[in-house]
C-alpha cells in the first residue's frame, strides 16, 4: 500500500506485455525518471560551473596583501595574485585625483612602486631632506609576510637610491589573521601605529596624541634619536636630519636669548621633544638663582616658548610665561 | 517565436518528432530502410496508447502490427506539420476502434491478467492494473499510460493528444488519486 499506484501500474503493464514489447517498455518507462535525474545532474552541473567561475573570478581579484605606504599622505596598495597591483587608494593626499589617474591596477608590484615613487617625488612628498617612508604590509593569504617585506623594502630602497635619495624605509609586516589595516577609518597605518607605540614606550613623556600630529619623517627622526628598538620592523637607512637644527644650535639660540654664555650656566640640558605636533628642542639651564627653560622649534630654530624663574627668594619672584609662535626675539629680564 | 524555433532546430539535436517526420517522408518515397528505426521510436508509446483503448496486451500487439502496415501504406498522405506522433495516433485510434467493433471483447479479469503475466504479479500490481483498466476513462488511461509507460512528459502528451497542458495535468493527478482511493477501499 505504500507503493505509488503509478509504480504498480508500470510494473504490471511491463509484466503483462507481449515478450517482444517488454524490454522496450522497461527502457522507455525509466525514461521519465532518467530524464528527471538527467535534469537534476544538469542543473547541479550548471550550479557547479557557476560556483567554479565565481571562485576563479574571486580568486583572481582576491587580495593577497594590503601594502600601506606612509609618506605623509598615506597610500594603500591592494596586491592580488603574483604580486599584481589591484588598486591604489590615496588617503589624506591633497590631490587624490592625481593618484587615481596613476592607473596602477594590473601592474606588477615593482612597476607600480616606480610609478608611485616618481609621482611622490614630483609632488614633493619625497626629497633628499624628506627621505622617510613607512610601509606596512598586511598579508591576507598564506604568503610569507617576511618575503613580501624584504621584496618591497628592497625595491623601494633601490628606486629611491636611483633617484639619489638616501632611503630611509621602515617596513612592518603582519601575517594573515593579524590586525587588518584600519587606514580607511583612522588614517593611521599599522606601521605608523607601531612606530608611535614604540616611541611612547621608549619615552613616557611622549603621548600618542602628540605623536599622531607628527609626520612620518619627524617620527623617524625622533625614533632614531630615542634609539627606539624596532623588534619586528625592517629599517633601511636613516632619516635625513639636515632639515633640522642640531642640539648645539638650539642651545646657542637659547643662550643668546638669555644673553648668557655656556660657561655662565649650570645644569645645561637639551633634548628633542614633541609639542603640539611640532618637533622641538627643550633646553634647560640654571644660573646662580635663576632657572631657564626654552622650547625651540627644531625645524626653523624659533623660540616657541620660554620661561625663567628666580628660585631663591619667593617674595621676589618674577615669573613670566610667554606663548609666542612667530616672534623669536623675546627676552625676559 | 519563429526565430527561437529556428535557433533551437539548428542548435539542438533533432527531436523524436523531427526524426519521425524524416522517416515518414522516406517511407512516402517507398524507401523502407528506416522502418526499424520508426519501430524503435514509436513502439512503446503506440503500445501504451493502444492498450489504453483495447485493454488487452495481445490484442494491442495485433493492432499495433496493423498500425505499422497502415503507416507504410499511407506515409505519402502525411503532411509534415511537426506532429507525426499525433498522425500515427490517429491511425492507431481508427484501427483500434475498428478492431473493437469486430471483436466484442469484454475486459480481462484479474485472473486473466495473472495468467498473461510472465513474472508473478503482486496483488497490488494486479489490482492497480485491473482498476486502471476498468475504472478510469479511456482518456485518463491514455494520459497515465503515456506518462508512466512511455515516459512522455505532460507537455508532450498535451501536444500529441491535442489537449491543453492544464487539462492533462489535472486529469493525470485525478486519475492517480482515483486509483489510490479505489485501492484503499479494496484493501479495507
Amino acid at each position: 500500500m505504500n507503493n505509488k499506484p503509478q509504480n504498480n501500474l508500470q510494473q504490471a503493464v511491463i509484466k503483462t506485455a507481449p515478450s517482444a514489447m517488454r524490454q522496450a517498455i522497461g527502457t522507455a518507462a525509466t525514461k521519465t525518471q532518467l530524464s528527471t535525474t538527467k535534469r537534476l545532474i544538469y542543473s547541479m552541473l550548471s550550479v557547479m560551473v557557476i560556483m567554479l567561475s565565481i571562485f576563479t573570478f574571486s580568486n583572481q581579484a582576491k587580495v593577497m596583501a594590503y601594502v600601506t605606504i606612509d609618506v605623509n599622505p598615506t597610500f594603500e596598495l591592494k596586491l592580488g595574485r603574483n604580486y599584481q597591483v589591484l588598486n591604489l587608494v590615496a588617503i589624506g593626499a591633497d590631490d587624490t585625483k592625481v593618484y587615481t589617474q596613476l592607473e596602477l591596477s594590473g601592474l606588477p608590484l615593482e612597476d607600480a612602486l616606480i610609478k608611485l615613487i616618481d609621482t611622490l617625488i614630483e609632488k614633493g612628498y619625497l626629497s633628499i631632506q624628506e627621505n622617510s617612508m613607512l610601509i606596512s604590509i598586511d598579508v591576507q593569504d598564506n604568503t610569507n609576510p617576511e618575503d613580501l617585506k624584504i621584496l618591497i623594502t628592497d625595491n623601494v630602497a633601490k628606486i629611491l637610491a636611483s633617484k639619489e635619495i638616501t632611503p630611509n624605509v621602515v617596513t612592518t609586516a603582519t601575517p594573515r589573521g593579524g590586525s587588518k589595516t584600519t587606514v580607511k577609518n583612522t588614517t593611521t597605518s599599522t606601521a605608523k601605529q607601531q612606530l608611535m607605540n614604540a616611541l611612547a614606550k621608549a619615552d613616557s613623556t611622549l603621548t600618542l596624541d602628540q605623536l599622531a600630529k607628527l609626520n612620518i619623517h619627524e617620527l623617524l627622526i625622533l625614533a632614531s634619536l630615542k634609539q627606539v628598538d624596532f623588534s619586528n620592523v625592517t629599517v633601511v637607512g636613516t632619516a635625513n636630519q639636515s632639515g633640522l637644527i642640531t642640539k648645539q644650535q638650539a642651545i646657542e639660540i637659547a643662550l643668546n636669548n638669555a644673553s648668557l654664555t655656556a660657561n655662565q650656566v649650570q645644569e645645561l640640558e637639551a633634548e628633542m621633544e614633541t609639542e603640539d605636533g611640532l618637533m622641538i628642542y627643550e633646553v634647560e639651564f640654571t644660573t646662580n638663582n635663576q632657572e631657564y627653560k626654552y622650547y625651540i622649534n627644531a625645524i626653523n630654530g624659533t623660540i616657541i616658548k620660554n620661561r625663567h624663574e628666580i628660585e631663591k627668594d619667593d617674595e621676589d619672584k618674577t615669573s613670566s610665561d610667554k606663548d609666542d609662535d612667530d616672534e623669536d626675539d623675546e627676552s625676559e629680564d | 517565436m519563429k526565430l527561437i524555433d529556428q535557433l533551437s532546430s539548428t542548435l539542438l539535436p533533432p527531436s523524436t518528432d523531427q526524426k519521425l517526420e524524416a522517416i515518414l517522408q522516406q517511407l512516402a518515397t517507398g524507401d523502407n530502410h528506416e522502418l526499424s528505426h520508426l519501430y524503435e521510436l514509436t513502439q512503446v508509446s503506440l503500445y501504451s496508447y493502444l492498450l489504453a483503448i483495447l485493454r488487452h496486451p495481445n490484442n494491442t500487439a495485433d493492432v499495433q502490427q496493423d498500425v505499422y502496415l497502415m503507416i507504410i501504406e499511407k506515409a505519402h498522405l502525411y503532411v509534415p506539420m511537426g506532429k507525426p506522433m499525433a498522425w500515427i495516433f490517429t491511425i492507431a485510434r481508427n484501427l483500434a476502434y475498428q478492431y473493437q467493433a469486430k471483436n466484442s471483447s469484454s475486459g480481462l479479469t484479474p485472473e486473466d491478467w495473472m495468467s498473461l503475466s510472465h513474472d508473478t504479479l503482486s496483488v497490488e500490481e494486479v489490482l492497480t492494473l485491473q482498476l486502471a483498466m476498468t475504472k478510469l476513462t479511456e482518456e485518463e488511461r491514455q494520459i497515465v499510460l503515456l506518462h508512466t509507460i512511455s515516459g512522455y512528459r505532460h507537455r508532450e502528451i498535451a501536444q500529441t493528444l491535442g489537449i491543453p497542458l492544464a487539462t492533462v495535468l489535472s486529469k493525470y493527478h485525478r486519475a492517480l488519486k482515483k486509483l489510490k482511493q479505489l485501492l484503499k477501499e479494496d484493501f479495507t
